[in-house]
């Protein structure tokens, strides 16, 4: 399962000093007259797969929401690919033909894309109706694998040299699998997987509007039920036992005695700071999970509700879609973005105390503006490299019919950007400074990642029914006076890019601590790369790094470069 | 063929008879008006999209057109048309409170503190200002801006110490300014006055755990999950009722709901209609008399104690009412046994009159 990866020895020797890292080119937005804008790079990035899930009418629930995003390096040449997953339709089940697919597009740099997904093994197989990719080293081996969520048996395909292959009786959980994220929630240096199940649907037995005892409309309209009706599925989660196998964990770790939930959107990390990793579980409608592992029994307990995490600011459960985390306030503790219905605002609970979050959407100036909008995908980066934290929403409804005049909403929906501000507001954006988000879509998952590798953060969104946008940031840090530091984690053992590790910088005050997370928003899987903004003039002290395992190193970091920090390379 | 030409003749007139009537003004506001009642905002907006154009002088149209588009949520067409309206009756603009909401729904916050400041110049009592206060506070909460959100909410309730959602807004923002002991203070006044608000029971026991009180953390968890079991029942209740609008059973099991979690004010009208469709059945006339003794309506709480007890003299429970109204009211407790005499046996008649 291994493979050459030329770029990647040379980065982690770059890393240990031997040569300085080539800089990381800039690619300004001086066209559009700004020093930062984000725009659409359309069709001529050839990302061409519309990852479809039913057809127009969309009057089955499992239809609405059955795409997935992700990023990987499949191939090794140090460039983030794209893997796109795509649904099917009842028309295709009932015929017994295969769902729509997986399509992987290699990264040809430029932000240009060729479709790689026959080299890559994936054009044959059919693995269903499917949901969402995840991607991560998962057995330690140095490439990244891949592993598919579906309604029916989730896929695990492990990368042999640049080709996946199929692993049949692992992780194949027959549940309607939406979010899952790989991390290690046992502690013992390998990926553990958490996984978001939805709902138990029956394509024969799906109530319909008007059936007895089920009402279906929004706002006097028929429109496909649920999940109000439909029964929850429990979320499980596998314990990865470091041979290749991995055993359902669901009992003995105390997923199987929470409350079954509409799962949707999942991010793991140690929020709180106290060296064990907690989750962070989005519901659709139920009240959210915050996930925290009791160190003597090695279960999980539920403390959202007890924190001030499990509802909306009234109280109320709200329909949780796609979430992140960092820490906005510099206190130690992760705030923690939650998106919702429309009509709902997104959540945003930041910590006031540790254990002890307020929903502060309203006063950070988030809420109404998202209003109309129903979110899904979402992340919290530093996206113009000021030092703070943006937040990034990918919308789009559910419902067709909310494209009629007089709703007050649309179908297809604009994506929203709020840059952060000094005093810890938000400020949204809109076209007129950023082009790229006037694409109006049907939108599912987002992600942001380095896909040119110019050192700032490009976003990707997946469609429902249509292309994916693909959004290049285009930052000119000169004239903004900031630079980038992008960083790279590796370490000896199975969890190789470090899932889990905590880095902070030394020197500018400004940037927040970030941990190193693949999953995250809805239905996605983004890179291994974490990047901070900082002054272009700033005298860097370093970057402190605390590592899965709580061990802690400081390295020397430069700006505008790739640093890649390898474990025991830095200083105790 | 007679008869057809008659029928037509006289669909011809009723169709001309209502045309002439949409044209009355006084006619197009009660049918909108009651259209809204009836939660049918979408025929109600098409309606006054009409009545706008045959009526054009009329602020009031407009202003009922604005919270038509209010309550579909179209927030920026509601501004137009409110601000329409009150182009025409100026006068109107005290009674447009939800010109200012609609701004800040729109995110339109700058101009909603002005809509808001001139809704506070133009009240004319105490409950006007301290709605106006109310929205001054809330825009400033969107902006985040605690300091002037916390005056003005402070301000609302000192005008208007029921208003309950200026109570809760005081205390998320006390909550967000780690005031814990004031965030408390205000969502327990919130219960006071509302007992099925679950976001203050929410918050309350948030407040409390964070003050180091799991008890009461714990209480008002318990209080918090009720009020949403409630609720939740309450609105299957509602459901089935548009099926079967007048089923005593499922009006009493609301009635008894609201009367549970102390919501006097909202169990009596149910009370009402409950012992109108059955006078002889004394239990719900007692909660009902209770009801009215709780929101301080002496007399129709007399009235009813009085009719129980000629029915059943032995009713300790409507005894303890009457003598503690005639306490209250500076009069000698009546003798345990009264001729029967009951004048006033529908309780229907009696709700709804101004507490004395």
């Amino acid at each position: 399962m291994s493979r050459p990866v030329p770029i990647l020895l040379l980065l982690l020797l770059v890393a240990c000093g031997d040569d300085a890292p080539a800089p990381t080119p800039e690619r300004a937005g001086v066209e559009s007259g700004r020093p930062f804008a984000l725009v659409e790079v359309g069709p001529g990035s050839g990302l061409d797969f519309a990852t479809r899930s039913g057809g127009p009418a969309q009057d089955a629930i499992i239809e609405v929401k059955s795409t997935g995003i992700g990023v990987l390096d499949f191939d090794g040449d140090g460039l983030q690919d794209v893997v796109l997953v795509a649904g099917s339709s009842l028309e295709r089940l009932r015929a017994g033909r295969p769902g729509f697919g997986v399509r992987l597009y290699r990264n040809l740099g430029g932000l240009r894309f060729e479709d790689a997904t026959e080299a890559a093994g994936l054009a044959d197989l059919d693995l269903g109706w499917t949901c969402a990719p995840a991607t991560a080293d998962i057995d330690g081996d140095g490439d990244d694998d891949l592993y598919i969520t579906a309604w029916g048996r989730n896929r695990l395909l492990l990368n042999e040299g640049g080709r996946f292959r199929l692993i049949e009786d692992q992780l194949a959980d027959p549940g309607w699998g939406t979010s899952s994220v790989f991390h290690d929630l046992d502690q013992d240096g390998d990926l553990d997987l958490y996984l978001c199940n939805y709902l138990l649907f029956d394509p024969e037995t799906a109530p319909k509007d008007g059936d007895p005892g089920f009402s279906c409309r929004w706002r006097g309209m028929p429109v496909m039920c649920g999940p109000k009706g439909f029964p929850p599925q429990a979320d499980r989660v596998f314990e990865n036992l470091g041979d290749g196998r991995f055993r359902d964990a669901s009992e003995d770790w105390g997923i199987a005695s929470l409350p079954p939930s509409f799962g949707l959107g999942v991010v793991a990390g140690d929020f709180d700071g106290n060296g064990r990793p907690e989750l962070y579980v989005a519901n659709d409608g139920m009240p959210n999970f915050r996930l925290e592992r009791e160190p003597e029994t090695g279960r999980f307990v539920d403390r959202a509700a007890l924190e001030g995490l499990a509802l909306s600011e009234d109280g109320a459960p709200q329909a949780g879609m796609g979430v992140d985390a960092v820490d906005l306030n510099g206190d130690g503790f992760d705030d923690i973005l939650c998106t919702n219905f429309g009509g709902e605002v997104n959540d945003l609970y930041v910590s006031v105390d540790r254990d002890f979050y307020v929903e502060t959407s309203a006063t950070s100036g988030l809420a109404l503006g998202a209003l109309p909008m129903l979110g899904w995908g979402a992340f919290l980066r530093d996206l113009d490299l000021d030092g703070r934290i943006d937040v990034f929403v990918a919308n789009g409804h559910v419902y067709p019919q909310a494209a009629r005049p007089g709703t007050g909403t649309d179908y297809p929906q604009k994506n929203q950007l709020w840059l952060g501000l000094p005093d810890g507001r938000f400020d949204l954006q809109d076209e007129r400074g950023h082009p790229g988000l006037a694409v109006q879509k049907v939108s599912r998952g987002a992600l942001a990642a380095d896909l040119d590798e110019d050192g700032d953060l490009d976003i990707l969104v997946c469609n429902l029914n249509d292309r994916p946008t693909l959004i290049e940031n285009r930052l000119h840090r000169k004239a903004l006076g900031r630079a980038s530091v992008a960083i790279r984690l590796r370490q000896q053992g199975r969890n190789r890019e470090a899932i889990g590790a905590r880095v902070r910088l030394l020197g500018p005050d400004d940037a927040p601590a970030l941990e190193m997370r693949r999953q995250y928003s809805f239905q996605s899987s983004g890179e291994a790369r974490l990047v901070f903004g900082v002054p272009l003039d700033a005298e860097l002290e370093g970057a402190e790094v605390i590592w899965p395992d709580g061990s802690r190193e400081v390295f020397a970091v430069e700006k505008d470069r790739l640093n890649v920090l390898q474990a025991g390379g830095g200083k105790r | 063929m007679r008869v057809l030409a008659i029928l037509l003749a006289a669909l011809v007139l009723s169709a001309q008879a209502g045309a002439q009537l949409d044209k009355d003004p006084r006619y197009v506001k009660k049918r909108a008006e009651r259209m809204l009642a009836q939660f049918d905002y979408r025929t109600c907006l098409g309606y006054l999209e009409k009545a706008e154009k045959t009526i054009p002088k009329d602020g009031e149209i407009r202003i009922l057109k604005g919270e038509t588009l209010f309550l579909l949520e179209r927030y920026d067409e509601a501004v137009v048309a409110y601000e329409a309206g009150l182009a025409l009756a100026p006068e109107l603009r005290g009674r447009v409170t939800n010109l200012p909401l609609a701004l800040v729904r729109a995110a339109r916050l700058d101009e909603a503190g002005v809509a808001a400041a001139a809704l506070l110049a133009a009240a004319t009592d105490d409950h006007g200002r301290a709605n106006a206060q109310f929205i001054i506070g809330l825009t400033a909460w969107h902006q985040g801006e605690l300091e002037v959100a916390t005056k003005a909410l402070e301000l609302a309730v000192g005008l208007e110490p029921r208003l309950a959602k200026a109570w809760y807004r005081l205390g998320l923002v006390h909550l967000h300014e780690k005031r814990l002991p004031a965030a408390v203070a205000a969502f327990e006044k919130v219960l006071e006055l509302d007992r099925l608000h679950h976001a203050a029971a929410h918050n309350l026991a948030l407040a409390t755990r964070r003050l180091g009180d799991p008890a009461r953390s714990r209480a008002a968890v318990e209080r918090y999950r009720a009020i949403v079991q409630a609720r939740r029942e309450l609105t299957d209740l509602r459901a089935t009722l548009e099926q079967r609008p007048k089923d005593p059973a499922l009006l009493r099991r609301m009635a008894d709901i609201y009367f549970d979690f102390g919501a006097f004010h909202e169990a009596a009208p149910i009370y009402a209609a409950v012992t109108a469709a059955d006078p002889t059945d004394l239990e719900p006339r007692l909660r009902f008399a209770r009801c009215k003794f709780e929101t301080r309506d002496y007399h129709d709480a007399r009235v009813q104690t009085r009719i129980i007890l000629d029915r059943d003299p032995t009713n300790d429970e409507a005894r303890k009412i009457q003598d503690a109204i005639l306490k209250l009211i500076g009069e000698k407790p009546e003798p345990e046994s009264r001729p029967t005499e009951p004048d006033d046996e529908g309780a229907a008649e009696t709700d709804g009159k101004p507490a004395r």
